[in-house]
């Protein structure tokens, strides 16, 4: 057992990933241009050139080692490989 | 660890030592839900059926009203706000999850009520009328509504993803303010937590639950000996991958630690211990 959570308490210098993955999440027209244009979407949320490299790349355990919350970013890899949506804002009969 | 589907002990109230009616916790992966091929579809209809039994209880004990407790996996509470607790006291209640919603009953005087118990017993919960809720109340109530759940539904969810989150003991502590709610004005209280056991979404250890954790925590809760289980520590919840037993706790001290529990089920799913217990 280390002291490092597995889980960890997000740091401020991630709050533009993780508003990133999160509204990944909520809006799937930005999901589709995420898929399209990761490396400008991720810009233009503020993402740093570390992190924008490793959403380019989805390198998910990357993103975990950078400090990224754990569930962020599996709800990122289950959206792309599993086509699954947590989304709240999904149209009816979608 | 006895696994039986005998029937519970007798669910009275002891006048002493308040208790809710009925108290369970289940499981609530995503997987019980979607149903990925390489996994058992009769390990997910134990699950299935768990939720069933829910709403069974609830028939059967005439529950005046069922709290259901979950969690948000950062995405109606993101970072903006991260409450410890929060009520929802909106109607209906609405959860959806991978474009599948579930609407039901909600009980917002009651929901309101249980707030103002909780501002006297010390506890400051937050409360929400506009919220949808994840997979983690929208998989309990699809298969509790599918298996006949007719009473009002105060969801109640906590923050387990998100250090700091509240200690077990203090969701244990909030479990027991609960039954003394229910107690004082009269309420045939049901209570579900859903979450766990353990397993650990996103990680490198995603493949490598802590099965043998699991096991003991259910040797715990079957002898009635629930205080070991709220006497973790956040660090030892992280690492046996059980941050979402948070809800767990909630249930037990709802129930009173010394319940003995009932397993209906336990399967090592190889990512997540899927259970079903009945306090």
């Amino acid at each position: 057992m280390t002291d490092k959570l597995i889980y960890p308490r997000p740091s401020p210098r991630d709050l533009a990933v993780h508003t990133l993955l999160h509204d990944l999440q909520e809006d799937e027209g930005l999901f589709q241009e995420f898929l399209a244009h990761r490396e400008e979407v991720s810009r233009r949320f503020g993402v740093d050139a570390e992190a924008t490299r490793l959403l380019v790349d989805l390198d998910y355990p990357g993103l975990v080692a950078r400090g990224i919350h754990p569930i962020l970013v599996v709800q990122l890899q289950r959206h792309i490989e599993w086509g699954m949506r947590m989304s709240t804002t999904a149209p009816e009969g979608d | 660890m006895t696994l039986t589907n005998a029937e519970p002990a007798g669910a009275t109230l002891d006048e002493e030592e308040p208790r809710v009616v009925s108290a369970f916790c289940v499981s609530h992966a995503p997987q019980i839900f979607l149903g990925p091929p390489e996994e058992d579809p009769a390990e997910h209809r134990r699950v299935h059926d768990g939720y069933r039994l829910v709403a069974r209880r609830a028939e059967e004990l005439s529950l005046d009203a069922l709290c259901v407790v979950a969690l948000d996996h950062l995405h109606n509470h993101f970072l903006d706000l991260v409450p410890m607790f929060t009520v929802f006291t909106g109607d209906p209640v609405v959860a959806e999850f991978n474009h599948q919603k579930v609407t039901t009953a909600a009980a917002p005087d009651l929901a309101n009520g249980m707030i103002d118990f909780l501002l006297d017993a010390g506890f400051d919960p937050a409360f929400s009328q506009r919220e949808v809720l994840d997979h983690s109340f929208m998989i309990p109530l699809k298969y509790a509504t599918e298996g006949g759940l007719s009473v009002p539904v105060i969801p109640l969810i906590v923050n387990a993803y998100v250090p700091p989150q509240p200690s077990i003991r203090r969701c244990h502590d909030l479990g027991r303010a609960l039954a003394r709610w229910s107690a004082r004005d009269g309420l045939r209280l049901g209570v579900v937590a859903t979450g766990g056991m353990s397993h650990f979404p996103g990680t490198d250890r995603f493949y490598h639950p802590d099965i043998a954790a699991d096991r003991e925590v259910l040797d715990w809760l079957t002898a009635g000996d629930g205080e070991r289980l709220v006497s973790l520590s956040a660090k030892e919840l992280d690492d046996r991958g059980m941050v979402e037993m948070r809800t767990w706790a909630i249930a037990v001290g709802a129930r009173g630690a010394d319940s003995q529990a009932t397993v209906h089920s336990y399967w090592d799913s190889g990512h997540c211990g899927y259970a079903v217990v009945e306090l």
